[in-house]
Protein backbone atom coordinates (compact mmCIF):
# COMPACT_ATOMS: atom_id res chain seq x y z
CA UNK A 1 0.00 0.00 0.00
CA UNK A 2 1.55 3.31 -0.96
CA UNK A 3 1.92 5.96 1.66
CA UNK A 4 0.68 9.40 0.94
CA UNK A 5 2.84 11.05 3.51
CA UNK A 6 5.36 9.76 6.00
CA UNK A 7 7.90 11.64 8.03
CA UNK A 8 11.43 10.96 7.10
CA UNK A 9 13.40 8.93 9.63
CA UNK A 10 16.78 10.30 8.61
CA UNK A 11 16.35 13.81 7.32
CA UNK A 12 19.10 16.17 6.28
CA UNK A 13 18.92 19.92 6.17
CA UNK A 14 19.47 22.60 3.59
CA UNK A 15 21.56 22.74 0.43
CA UNK A 16 22.77 26.01 -1.11
CA UNK A 17 23.89 26.42 -4.72
CA UNK A 18 25.46 29.44 -6.36
CA UNK A 19 26.56 30.14 -9.94
CA UNK A 20 29.80 32.00 -10.53
CA UNK A 21 31.49 33.22 -13.70
CA UNK A 22 33.30 29.98 -14.43
CA UNK A 23 31.04 27.33 -12.93
CA UNK A 24 28.82 26.44 -10.00
CA UNK A 25 29.24 25.79 -6.30
CA UNK A 26 27.01 23.72 -4.04
CA UNK A 27 27.36 23.67 -0.26
CA UNK A 28 25.70 21.52 2.39
CA UNK A 29 26.53 20.59 5.95
CA UNK A 30 27.61 17.07 6.80
CA UNK A 31 24.79 16.09 9.14
CA UNK A 32 22.05 13.48 8.89
CA UNK A 33 19.69 13.46 11.86
CA UNK A 34 18.02 10.43 13.42
CA UNK A 35 14.97 11.44 15.38
CA UNK A 36 16.27 14.35 17.43
CA UNK A 37 19.83 13.12 17.60
CA UNK A 38 22.67 14.41 15.46
CA UNK A 39 23.58 10.87 14.64
CA UNK A 40 25.56 10.87 11.38
CA UNK A 41 27.91 13.80 11.44
CA UNK A 42 30.31 13.01 8.66
CA UNK A 43 28.10 12.59 5.62
CA UNK A 44 28.98 14.06 2.23
CA UNK A 45 25.71 15.47 0.99
CA UNK A 46 27.24 17.02 -2.11
CA UNK A 47 28.29 14.40 -4.65
CA UNK A 48 30.26 14.37 -7.84
CA UNK A 49 28.23 12.71 -10.57
CA UNK A 50 30.62 13.00 -13.47
CA UNK A 51 33.19 15.43 -14.88
CA UNK A 52 30.48 18.02 -15.57
CA UNK A 53 27.92 17.51 -12.86
CA UNK A 54 27.55 17.75 -9.10
CA UNK A 55 24.48 17.15 -7.00
CA UNK A 56 23.45 18.19 -3.51
CA UNK A 57 20.67 16.33 -1.68
CA UNK A 58 18.49 17.42 1.21
CA UNK A 59 15.47 16.09 3.16
CA UNK A 60 15.18 12.30 3.49
CA UNK A 61 18.71 11.10 3.03
CA UNK A 62 17.76 7.48 2.35
CA UNK A 63 15.82 8.69 -0.68
CA UNK A 64 18.76 10.87 -1.73
CA UNK A 65 20.98 7.81 -1.63
CA UNK A 66 18.46 5.79 -3.66
CA UNK A 67 18.36 8.53 -6.27
CA UNK A 68 22.15 8.74 -6.44
CA UNK A 69 22.34 4.95 -6.87
CA UNK A 70 20.00 5.16 -9.88
CA UNK A 71 22.04 8.01 -11.31
CA UNK A 72 25.31 6.11 -10.93
CA UNK A 73 23.80 3.23 -12.94
CA UNK A 74 23.23 5.74 -15.71
CA UNK A 75 26.81 6.97 -15.44
CA UNK A 76 28.09 3.40 -15.71
CA UNK A 77 25.98 2.98 -18.85
CA UNK A 78 27.62 6.12 -20.25
CA UNK A 79 31.05 4.65 -19.50
CA UNK A 80 30.11 1.43 -21.27
CA UNK A 81 29.06 3.22 -24.44
CA UNK A 82 32.47 4.88 -24.63
CA UNK A 83 31.28 7.35 -27.21
CA UNK A 84 32.42 10.50 -25.48
CA UNK A 85 28.89 11.52 -24.60
CA UNK A 86 28.41 12.29 -20.91
CA UNK A 87 25.27 13.10 -18.99
CA UNK A 88 25.02 16.87 -18.81
CA UNK A 89 23.56 18.67 -15.76
CA UNK A 90 20.63 19.89 -17.85
CA UNK A 91 19.78 16.34 -18.93
CA UNK A 92 20.13 15.04 -15.39
CA UNK A 93 17.92 17.83 -14.10
CA UNK A 94 15.29 17.11 -16.74
CA UNK A 95 15.34 13.38 -16.07
CA UNK A 96 15.10 13.83 -12.30
CA UNK A 97 12.14 16.17 -12.78
CA UNK A 98 10.29 13.54 -14.82
CA UNK A 99 11.16 10.82 -12.32
CA UNK A 100 10.13 12.75 -9.23
CA UNK A 101 6.95 14.08 -10.78
CA UNK A 102 5.91 10.61 -11.93
CA UNK A 103 6.58 9.20 -8.46
CA UNK A 104 4.52 12.00 -6.96
CA UNK A 105 1.62 11.17 -9.23
CA UNK A 106 1.76 7.53 -8.19
CA UNK A 107 1.47 8.65 -4.57
CA UNK A 108 4.89 7.18 -3.87
CA UNK A 109 7.02 10.25 -3.35
CA UNK A 110 10.75 10.30 -3.11
CA UNK A 111 11.15 12.87 -0.36
CA UNK A 112 14.15 14.77 -1.69
CA UNK A 113 15.34 18.29 -2.43
CA UNK A 114 17.96 18.14 -5.12
CA UNK A 115 20.31 20.85 -6.31
CA UNK A 116 21.94 19.86 -9.60
CA UNK A 117 24.72 21.92 -11.07
CA UNK A 118 27.58 21.81 -13.49
CA UNK A 119 28.89 22.75 -16.93
CA UNK A 120 26.80 22.22 -20.06
CA UNK A 121 28.46 20.86 -23.23
CA UNK A 122 28.96 24.40 -24.54
CA UNK A 123 30.78 25.38 -21.34
CA UNK A 124 28.10 27.43 -19.65
CA UNK A 125 27.39 27.02 -15.93
CA UNK A 126 24.04 25.39 -15.14
CA UNK A 127 22.25 25.32 -11.78
CA UNK A 128 18.88 23.72 -11.16
CA UNK A 129 16.59 22.63 -8.38
CA UNK A 130 14.03 19.87 -8.24
CA UNK A 131 11.95 18.73 -5.29
CA UNK A 132 9.76 15.83 -4.28
CA UNK A 133 6.71 17.33 -5.96
CA UNK A 134 8.50 17.59 -9.25
CA UNK A 135 8.83 21.37 -9.11
CA UNK A 136 11.83 22.29 -11.18
CA UNK A 137 13.58 25.57 -11.68
CA UNK A 138 16.92 26.94 -12.80
CA UNK A 139 18.50 30.02 -11.33
CA UNK A 140 21.75 31.76 -10.40
CA UNK A 141 21.10 31.01 -6.75
CA UNK A 142 19.29 27.92 -5.52
CA UNK A 143 18.38 27.16 -1.93
CA UNK A 144 16.39 24.40 -0.26
CA UNK A 145 14.62 24.07 3.06
CA UNK A 146 15.65 26.51 5.76
CA UNK A 147 18.23 28.21 3.64
CA UNK A 148 15.48 29.52 1.41
CA UNK A 149 14.35 31.77 4.23
CA UNK A 150 17.54 32.29 6.19
CA UNK A 151 20.17 32.53 3.55
CA UNK A 152 18.79 33.39 0.14
CA UNK A 153 18.33 37.08 1.01
CA UNK A 154 21.92 37.13 2.20
CA UNK A 155 23.23 35.89 -1.11
CA UNK A 156 20.93 38.13 -3.11
CA UNK A 157 22.29 41.09 -1.18
CA UNK A 158 25.84 40.17 -2.06
CA UNK A 159 25.07 39.43 -5.69
CA UNK A 160 26.82 41.95 -7.92
CA UNK A 161 24.57 43.64 -10.46
CA UNK A 162 25.12 42.98 -14.16
CA UNK A 163 27.79 40.33 -13.66
CA UNK A 164 28.05 36.92 -12.01
CA UNK A 165 29.96 36.17 -8.83
CA UNK A 166 33.68 35.59 -9.06
CA UNK A 167 35.08 32.41 -7.52
CA UNK A 168 36.26 34.21 -4.37
CA UNK A 169 33.00 36.11 -3.93
CA UNK A 170 31.01 32.92 -4.28
CA UNK A 171 33.11 31.09 -1.72
CA UNK A 172 32.79 33.95 0.74
CA UNK A 173 29.06 34.12 0.24
CA UNK A 174 28.72 30.39 0.91
CA UNK A 175 30.94 30.62 3.98
CA UNK A 176 28.70 33.30 5.39
CA UNK A 177 25.61 31.24 4.58
CA UNK A 178 26.84 28.11 6.31
CA UNK A 179 27.70 30.18 9.36
CA UNK A 180 24.23 31.70 9.55
CA UNK A 181 22.65 28.29 8.99
CA UNK A 182 24.57 26.82 11.88
CA UNK A 183 23.56 29.70 14.11
CA UNK A 184 19.88 29.51 13.32
CA UNK A 185 19.00 26.02 12.05
CA UNK A 186 18.75 23.63 14.99
CA UNK A 187 19.25 20.55 12.83
CA UNK A 188 22.63 21.49 11.48
CA UNK A 189 26.30 21.31 12.46
CA UNK A 190 29.23 23.54 11.75
CA UNK A 191 31.02 21.20 9.35
CA UNK A 192 30.18 21.48 5.67
CA UNK A 193 31.45 20.53 2.23
CA UNK A 194 31.44 22.60 -0.93
CA UNK A 195 31.29 21.00 -4.36
CA UNK A 196 32.83 23.05 -7.17
CA UNK A 197 32.21 22.29 -10.82
CA UNK A 198 33.92 24.59 -13.26
CA UNK A 199 35.84 24.46 -16.52
CA UNK A 200 39.02 23.52 -14.66
CA UNK A 201 37.86 21.11 -12.02
CA UNK A 202 35.00 19.15 -10.58
CA UNK A 203 35.67 18.37 -6.96
CA UNK A 204 34.05 18.14 -3.57
CA UNK A 205 36.07 20.25 -1.13
CA UNK A 206 35.97 20.14 2.62
CA UNK A 207 34.85 19.45 5.18
CA UNK A 208 35.22 23.02 6.37
CA UNK A 209 34.25 24.35 9.77
CA UNK A 210 32.07 27.42 10.07
CA UNK A 211 33.74 30.09 12.17
CA UNK A 212 31.20 31.01 14.77
CA UNK A 213 31.30 33.22 17.83
CA UNK A 214 28.98 32.43 20.69
CA UNK A 215 29.85 35.36 22.90
CA UNK A 216 26.42 36.86 22.26
CA UNK A 217 24.94 33.84 24.02
CA UNK A 218 25.71 35.54 27.34
CA UNK A 219 23.43 38.39 26.36
CA UNK A 220 20.61 36.04 25.56
CA UNK A 221 18.80 36.29 28.89
CA UNK A 222 15.32 36.85 30.20
CA UNK A 223 13.61 33.53 29.51
CA UNK B 1 22.92 -26.25 -53.08
CA UNK B 2 21.14 -26.95 -49.83
CA UNK B 3 19.32 -23.72 -49.85
CA UNK B 4 15.84 -25.10 -50.12
CA UNK B 5 16.15 -27.08 -46.94
CA UNK B 6 17.42 -24.27 -44.75
CA UNK B 7 15.72 -21.15 -45.97
CA UNK B 8 12.19 -21.49 -44.69
CA UNK B 9 12.81 -20.09 -41.26
CA UNK B 10 15.02 -17.35 -39.90
CA UNK B 11 15.85 -19.58 -36.94
CA UNK B 12 17.45 -22.25 -39.12
CA UNK B 13 21.17 -22.23 -39.83
CA UNK B 14 22.58 -23.72 -42.99
CA UNK B 15 25.49 -26.17 -42.70
CA UNK B 16 27.76 -23.41 -44.02
CA UNK B 17 26.76 -21.17 -41.11
CA UNK B 18 24.44 -18.87 -43.04
CA UNK B 19 21.01 -17.53 -42.25
CA UNK B 20 19.31 -17.54 -45.61
CA UNK B 21 16.25 -15.58 -44.55
CA UNK B 22 18.45 -12.69 -43.45
CA UNK B 23 20.35 -12.84 -46.72
CA UNK B 24 17.12 -12.84 -48.68
CA UNK B 25 16.04 -9.78 -46.71
CA UNK B 26 19.24 -8.05 -47.82
CA UNK B 27 18.21 -8.78 -51.41
CA UNK B 28 15.02 -6.83 -50.80
CA UNK B 29 17.13 -3.72 -50.22
CA UNK B 30 18.53 -4.14 -53.69
CA UNK B 31 15.05 -3.98 -55.15
CA UNK B 32 14.51 -0.44 -53.98
CA UNK B 33 15.75 2.53 -55.97
CA UNK B 34 19.14 3.89 -55.09
CA UNK B 35 19.99 5.95 -52.03
CA UNK B 36 23.21 7.85 -51.59
CA UNK B 37 24.50 9.22 -48.31
CA UNK B 38 27.65 11.19 -47.56
CA UNK B 39 29.02 13.43 -44.87
CA UNK B 40 31.51 16.20 -44.46
CA UNK B 41 32.82 17.57 -41.20
CA UNK B 42 29.77 19.76 -40.62
CA UNK B 43 27.03 18.34 -42.81
CA UNK B 44 25.45 15.05 -43.78
CA UNK B 45 23.44 14.64 -46.96
CA UNK B 46 21.15 11.88 -48.20
CA UNK B 47 19.89 11.66 -51.75
CA UNK B 48 17.09 9.37 -52.86
CA UNK B 49 16.09 8.50 -56.41
CA UNK B 50 12.41 8.69 -57.16
CA UNK B 51 10.82 6.14 -59.40
CA UNK B 52 7.07 6.41 -59.60
CA UNK B 53 5.29 3.08 -59.76
CA UNK B 54 3.13 4.27 -62.62
CA UNK B 55 3.26 7.25 -64.96
CA UNK B 56 0.56 9.15 -63.19
CA UNK B 57 1.35 7.94 -59.72
CA UNK B 58 3.13 9.77 -56.95
CA UNK B 59 6.10 7.93 -55.62
CA UNK B 60 6.61 6.86 -52.06
CA UNK B 61 8.77 9.20 -50.01
CA UNK B 62 12.38 8.12 -50.02
CA UNK B 63 13.46 10.36 -47.18
CA UNK B 64 11.80 10.37 -43.79
CA UNK B 65 12.68 13.14 -41.34
CA UNK B 66 13.08 11.75 -37.84
CA UNK B 67 13.95 14.72 -35.68
CA UNK B 68 15.58 18.13 -35.96
CA UNK B 69 18.97 16.50 -36.13
CA UNK B 70 18.29 13.19 -37.91
CA UNK B 71 16.77 11.94 -41.12
CA UNK B 72 16.77 8.65 -43.01
CA UNK B 73 16.74 7.60 -46.63
CA UNK B 74 15.21 4.19 -47.28
CA UNK B 75 15.62 1.44 -49.86
CA UNK B 76 13.46 -1.64 -49.82
CA UNK B 77 10.04 -2.41 -48.45
CA UNK B 78 8.49 0.97 -47.70
CA UNK B 79 6.04 -0.38 -45.16
CA UNK B 80 8.87 -1.80 -43.07
CA UNK B 81 10.68 1.50 -43.39
CA UNK B 82 7.65 3.36 -42.09
CA UNK B 83 7.60 1.18 -38.99
CA UNK B 84 11.29 1.82 -38.35
CA UNK B 85 10.84 5.52 -39.00
CA UNK B 86 8.00 5.63 -36.48
CA UNK B 87 10.16 3.81 -33.92
CA UNK B 88 13.06 6.19 -34.40
CA UNK B 89 10.77 9.19 -34.08
CA UNK B 90 9.27 7.87 -30.87
CA UNK B 91 12.70 7.18 -29.42
CA UNK B 92 13.95 10.65 -30.26
CA UNK B 93 10.88 12.27 -28.82
CA UNK B 94 10.88 10.38 -25.53
CA UNK B 95 14.60 11.03 -25.12
CA UNK B 96 14.02 14.71 -25.66
CA UNK B 97 11.17 14.67 -23.14
CA UNK B 98 13.27 12.91 -20.50
CA UNK B 99 16.65 14.50 -21.04
CA UNK B 100 15.95 17.87 -22.64
CA UNK B 101 18.47 17.22 -25.36
CA UNK B 102 18.59 15.46 -28.71
CA UNK B 103 19.35 11.76 -28.89
CA UNK B 104 23.06 11.21 -29.59
CA UNK B 105 23.19 9.54 -33.00
CA UNK B 106 25.52 6.60 -32.22
CA UNK B 107 23.26 5.55 -29.37
CA UNK B 108 20.14 5.93 -31.48
CA UNK B 109 21.43 3.59 -34.17
CA UNK B 110 22.77 1.18 -31.56
CA UNK B 111 19.26 1.09 -30.13
CA UNK B 112 17.77 0.51 -33.59
CA UNK B 113 20.24 -2.24 -34.35
CA UNK B 114 19.29 -4.05 -31.16
CA UNK B 115 15.61 -3.83 -32.05
CA UNK B 116 16.18 -5.12 -35.56
CA UNK B 117 18.29 -8.00 -34.31
CA UNK B 118 15.33 -9.41 -32.42
CA UNK B 119 13.53 -10.14 -35.64
CA UNK B 120 16.51 -12.12 -36.93
CA UNK B 121 16.33 -14.50 -34.03
CA UNK B 122 12.68 -15.22 -33.43
CA UNK B 123 10.67 -17.89 -35.19
CA UNK B 124 7.58 -15.72 -35.29
CA UNK B 125 9.20 -12.65 -36.85
CA UNK B 126 10.93 -11.82 -40.09
CA UNK B 127 13.78 -9.36 -40.69
CA UNK B 128 12.81 -5.85 -41.79
CA UNK B 129 13.27 -5.77 -45.55
CA UNK B 130 14.68 -2.28 -45.71
CA UNK B 131 18.08 -0.65 -45.70
CA UNK B 132 18.49 2.81 -44.22
CA UNK B 133 21.02 5.53 -44.68
CA UNK B 134 20.81 7.66 -41.59
CA UNK B 135 22.13 11.21 -41.68
CA UNK B 136 22.53 13.09 -38.44
CA UNK B 137 24.33 15.86 -36.63
CA UNK B 138 24.90 16.06 -32.88
CA UNK B 139 27.47 17.33 -30.37
CA UNK B 140 30.13 15.01 -31.72
CA UNK B 141 29.72 16.20 -35.31
CA UNK B 142 28.12 14.80 -38.43
CA UNK B 143 27.16 11.14 -38.77
CA UNK B 144 26.30 8.79 -41.60
CA UNK B 145 25.12 5.30 -40.76
CA UNK B 146 24.08 2.39 -42.91
CA UNK B 147 21.54 0.05 -41.33
CA UNK B 148 20.78 -3.27 -43.02
CA UNK B 149 18.11 -5.95 -42.47
CA UNK B 150 20.78 -8.11 -40.88
CA UNK B 151 20.72 -5.53 -38.04
CA UNK B 152 24.27 -4.55 -38.87
CA UNK B 153 24.92 -0.89 -38.31
CA UNK B 154 27.91 0.67 -40.03
CA UNK B 155 29.27 4.15 -39.64
CA UNK B 156 30.36 5.43 -43.05
CA UNK B 157 31.96 8.41 -44.68
CA UNK B 158 29.72 7.80 -47.66
CA UNK B 159 27.54 4.97 -48.89
CA UNK B 160 25.08 4.01 -51.59
CA UNK B 161 22.48 1.27 -51.38
CA UNK B 162 19.65 0.03 -53.54
CA UNK B 163 19.30 -0.87 -57.18
CA UNK B 164 22.37 -0.19 -59.36
CA UNK B 165 24.19 1.51 -56.52
CA UNK B 166 27.58 0.01 -57.41
CA UNK B 167 28.43 2.88 -59.77
CA UNK B 168 27.55 5.41 -57.12
CA UNK B 169 29.71 3.60 -54.59
CA UNK B 170 32.64 3.64 -57.00
CA UNK B 171 32.24 7.38 -57.46
CA UNK B 172 32.08 7.94 -53.71
CA UNK B 173 35.16 5.82 -53.13
CA UNK B 174 37.06 7.91 -55.62
CA UNK B 175 36.14 11.12 -53.86
CA UNK B 176 36.04 9.94 -50.28
CA UNK B 177 39.12 11.85 -49.18
CA UNK B 178 37.82 15.21 -50.32
CA UNK B 179 34.42 14.82 -48.69
CA UNK B 180 35.53 15.86 -45.24
CA UNK B 181 36.35 19.41 -46.26
CA UNK B 182 33.49 19.95 -48.67
CA UNK B 183 31.18 22.86 -48.23
CA UNK B 184 27.45 22.25 -48.04
CA UNK B 185 26.86 22.90 -51.72
CA UNK B 186 29.80 20.79 -52.82
CA UNK B 187 28.55 17.94 -50.70
CA UNK B 188 25.09 18.05 -52.27
CA UNK B 189 26.66 18.13 -55.70
CA UNK B 190 28.80 15.10 -54.94
CA UNK B 191 25.63 13.34 -53.85
CA UNK B 192 23.86 14.24 -57.09
CA UNK B 193 26.79 13.19 -59.21
CA UNK B 194 27.07 9.89 -57.38
CA UNK B 195 23.36 9.33 -57.86
CA UNK B 196 23.61 9.99 -61.56
CA UNK B 197 25.62 6.78 -61.90
CA UNK B 198 22.78 4.83 -60.35
CA UNK B 199 20.07 6.35 -62.49
CA UNK B 200 19.03 4.88 -65.80
CA UNK B 201 19.67 6.82 -68.96
CA UNK B 202 16.22 7.14 -70.39
CA UNK B 203 14.53 8.52 -67.32
CA UNK B 204 14.67 12.04 -65.93
CA UNK B 205 16.66 12.28 -62.73
CA UNK B 206 14.08 12.83 -60.04
CA UNK B 207 15.80 13.28 -56.73
CA UNK B 208 14.90 13.84 -53.15
CA UNK B 209 17.68 15.52 -51.18
CA UNK B 210 17.90 15.80 -47.41
CA UNK B 211 20.53 17.74 -45.51
CA UNK B 212 21.40 18.18 -41.85
CA UNK B 213 24.35 19.79 -40.12
CA UNK B 214 25.76 22.60 -38.09
CA UNK B 215 23.07 25.27 -37.68
CA UNK B 216 21.01 23.30 -40.19
CA UNK B 217 18.07 21.31 -38.86
CA UNK B 218 17.15 18.31 -40.99
CA UNK B 219 15.53 19.55 -44.14
CA UNK B 220 14.31 17.98 -47.35
CA UNK B 221 15.03 20.37 -50.20
CA UNK B 222 12.00 21.62 -52.06
CA UNK B 223 11.65 20.49 -55.69
CA UNK B 224 12.75 23.96 -56.84
CA UNK B 225 15.88 23.90 -54.69
CA UNK B 226 16.81 20.39 -55.63
CA UNK B 227 16.28 21.06 -59.32
CA UNK B 228 18.46 24.14 -58.98
CA UNK B 229 21.28 22.06 -57.49
CA UNK B 230 20.90 19.44 -60.20
CA UNK B 231 21.18 22.09 -62.88
CA UNK B 232 24.21 23.85 -61.48
CA UNK B 233 26.04 20.65 -60.71
CA UNK B 234 28.70 19.79 -63.23
CA UNK B 235 29.54 16.23 -64.13
CA UNK B 236 32.89 14.97 -62.89
CA UNK B 237 35.82 16.42 -64.75
CA UNK B 238 37.40 13.62 -66.75
CA UNK B 239 39.18 14.01 -70.10
CA UNK B 240 37.55 10.82 -71.23
CA UNK B 241 33.99 11.92 -71.60
CA UNK B 242 32.70 8.45 -72.27
CA UNK B 243 32.20 8.44 -68.51
CA UNK B 244 29.89 11.38 -68.78
CA UNK B 245 26.77 10.29 -66.96
CA UNK B 246 23.98 10.27 -69.48
CA UNK B 247 21.46 11.11 -66.85
CA UNK B 248 22.99 14.52 -66.28
CA UNK B 249 23.12 15.43 -69.94
CA UNK B 250 19.79 17.17 -69.87
CA UNK B 251 21.12 19.48 -67.21
CA UNK B 252 24.38 20.29 -68.88
CA UNK B 253 24.54 23.96 -69.67
CA UNK B 254 27.97 24.80 -70.88
CA UNK B 255 28.46 28.43 -69.99
CA UNK B 256 31.95 29.83 -69.67
CA UNK B 257 33.33 26.79 -67.94
CA UNK B 258 36.96 25.96 -67.36
CA UNK B 259 36.44 22.45 -68.73
CA UNK B 260 37.88 21.80 -72.17
CA UNK B 261 34.76 22.17 -74.24
CA UNK B 262 36.31 20.82 -77.44
CA UNK B 263 36.10 17.29 -76.13
CA UNK B 264 32.87 17.97 -74.33
CA UNK B 265 29.43 16.80 -75.31
CA UNK B 266 27.87 18.92 -77.98
CA UNK B 267 25.05 20.76 -76.34
CA UNK B 268 23.88 24.18 -77.40
CA UNK B 269 25.78 26.97 -75.72
CA UNK B 270 23.58 29.09 -73.62
CA UNK B 271 25.07 32.30 -72.42
CA UNK B 272 23.70 32.69 -68.96
CA UNK B 273 25.58 35.43 -67.26
CA UNK B 274 24.41 34.37 -63.85
CA UNK B 275 25.97 30.96 -64.21
CA UNK B 276 28.75 30.57 -61.68
CA UNK B 277 32.12 29.59 -63.10
CA UNK B 278 32.31 25.93 -62.16
CA UNK B 279 35.25 23.59 -62.38
CA UNK B 280 35.32 20.05 -61.04
CA UNK B 281 33.11 20.57 -58.06
CA UNK B 282 31.03 23.67 -57.78
CA UNK B 283 32.41 26.24 -55.43
CA UNK B 284 30.00 27.58 -52.91
CA UNK B 285 27.96 30.24 -54.57
CA UNK B 286 25.36 31.96 -52.50
CA UNK B 287 23.00 32.36 -55.39
CA UNK B 288 22.88 28.68 -56.25
CA UNK B 289 19.73 27.86 -54.41
CA UNK B 290 17.98 31.04 -55.48
CA UNK B 291 19.12 30.80 -59.06
CA UNK B 292 15.82 31.15 -60.83
CA UNK B 293 17.47 31.90 -64.14
CA UNK B 294 18.46 28.33 -64.84
CA UNK B 295 18.89 27.23 -68.41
Amino acid sequence: MSRFHSDSVTPASSVVGVKFDDGVMIAADTLVVYGNACRYQDVDRVMRINRNTILGGGRDFADVQAVVRTISHKIIEDHCFQDGHHLSPKSLHSWMTRLLYSRRNKRDKLDVDLVIGGMTPNNKPYLGYVDSRGTALTSDVVTTGFSRVLVEPLIRERQPRHRPFTYVEAVNALRECMKVLFYRDTRSIEYYTIGVCSRDECKIKGPFKAKTCWKIAELNTGF
Amino acid sequence: MFRGQYDNDVTVWSPQGRLFQVEYAMEAVGLGTACVGLKSKDFAVVVGLYKPASEMGLSQPKIIPIDQHVGICIAGITADARVLGKYLRTECLTYKHSYSTSYPIPRLVYNLGNKMQISTQRYDRRPHGVGLLLAGYDDSGSHMYQVMPSANVFSCKAMAIGNRSQGARTYLMKHQDTLKVCSKDELICHGIQAMSYAASIDEPLKLSIGIVGKDQPFKILSPVESMSYQKTCKPPDTPDHSWFPEALKEFDSSGESAVDSAAGPSTPRTATNSQPNLSVTPKTSKNQVNNKKSS
